[in-house]
């Protein structure tokens, strides 16, 4: 296999990504890991630009680097005691944990590395109007039951979230 | 050409990293920030499925999906955290613990 610019990016990005992830789940102050889970799902969109899927880097970058982050990092502010030590999250169970994570981790990845896998690669294009086409043909039922979805969770986290009015 | 089995491993750590936060993290915020890992790992074996598939872009179209599951998702559990916030004053998920036998 040879060094391509691709393949030397998709490493750089996978260990920006990695080491991101990995400093997500340990920091003690929960700010810095939201803000760490920002930088991971950055580098992950830069993956998928490596990936030539140019309209799913968009719509990473606009929903989880742009939204769901800010929601966390919302989550984050409205949830934290103010007399306590501010912003500490701890990791229990470190050990039994760690073990468990590593052994799937070893087990998955060993699999993935052996098996033969068949690539058959095309040259890709813009997909944005493919992906459009799928949506109101094949997949037209899924779009249509997700927006009904979206409705209900728009009601749903209202209702969950509002506080109760005594009588 | 990237060969497929490193993307996927790169997937299959990044999963992993998000499950140990699942385990061992007692904030329910650093909890679905191990979720997202999680979600994002698939993301991208879909992706490169996607990506090594000739004439086929079904994996992207499930990859747009599971990224708006996930915002509704998270837009549902943030409400279930400060309701939760609202009833216990702890968003730590063992002070959760009233049906508790």
């Amino acid at each position: 296999m040879e060094l391509t610019p691709a393949y030397i990016g998709f490493v750089v990005v996978s260990a920006w990504v990695l080491l991101g992830a990995l400093y997500v789940v340990t920091t003690r102050n929960i700010v810095r890991a939201a803000f760490a889970l920002l930088g991971t799902l950055f580098g992950v969109a830069v993956m998928y630009v490596i990936f030539h899927a140019d309209f799913l880097a968009a719509v990473q970058l606009l929903i989880y680097v742009g939204g769901v982050n800010i929601l966390i990092i919302f989550g984050v502010m409205l949830t934290e005691h103010m007399g306590r030590v501010p912003f500490r999250t701890v990791n229990f169970n470190i050990v039994p944990a760690a073990v468990t994570c590593a052994l799937i981790a070893a087990a998955l990845v060993l699999g993935l590395l052996t098996y033969p896998w068949e690539m058959h690669v095309v040259a890709s294009g813009p997909m944005s109007a493919k992906i459009g086409t799928m949506f109101l043909t094949r997949y037209l039922l899924p779009f249509e039951v997700a927006s009904v979805l979206l409705l209900a969770v728009l009601i749903g986290a209202v209702a969950v979230a509002r506080k109760e009015v005594k009588e | 050409m990237i060969p497929i089995g490193h993307i996927l491993a790169v997937g299959a750590a990044m999963f992993c990293i998000g499950l140990f936060a699942l385990l061992s993290r007692r904030n329910a915020v650093a909890v679905f920030m191990g979720i997202e890992l999680m979600l994002n790992a698939a993301n991208l074996n879909f992706v490169a499925f996607s990506h090594y598939h000739s004439q086929s872009i079904d994996g992207i179209v499930a990859a747009v999906f599971v990224i708006m599951l996930a915002a509704a998702e998270f837009a549902v559990a943030l409400a279930l955290i400060l309701s939760l916030y609202q009833t216990f004053r702890s968003v730590h998920l063992d002070d959760a613990d009233e049906m508790k036998g």
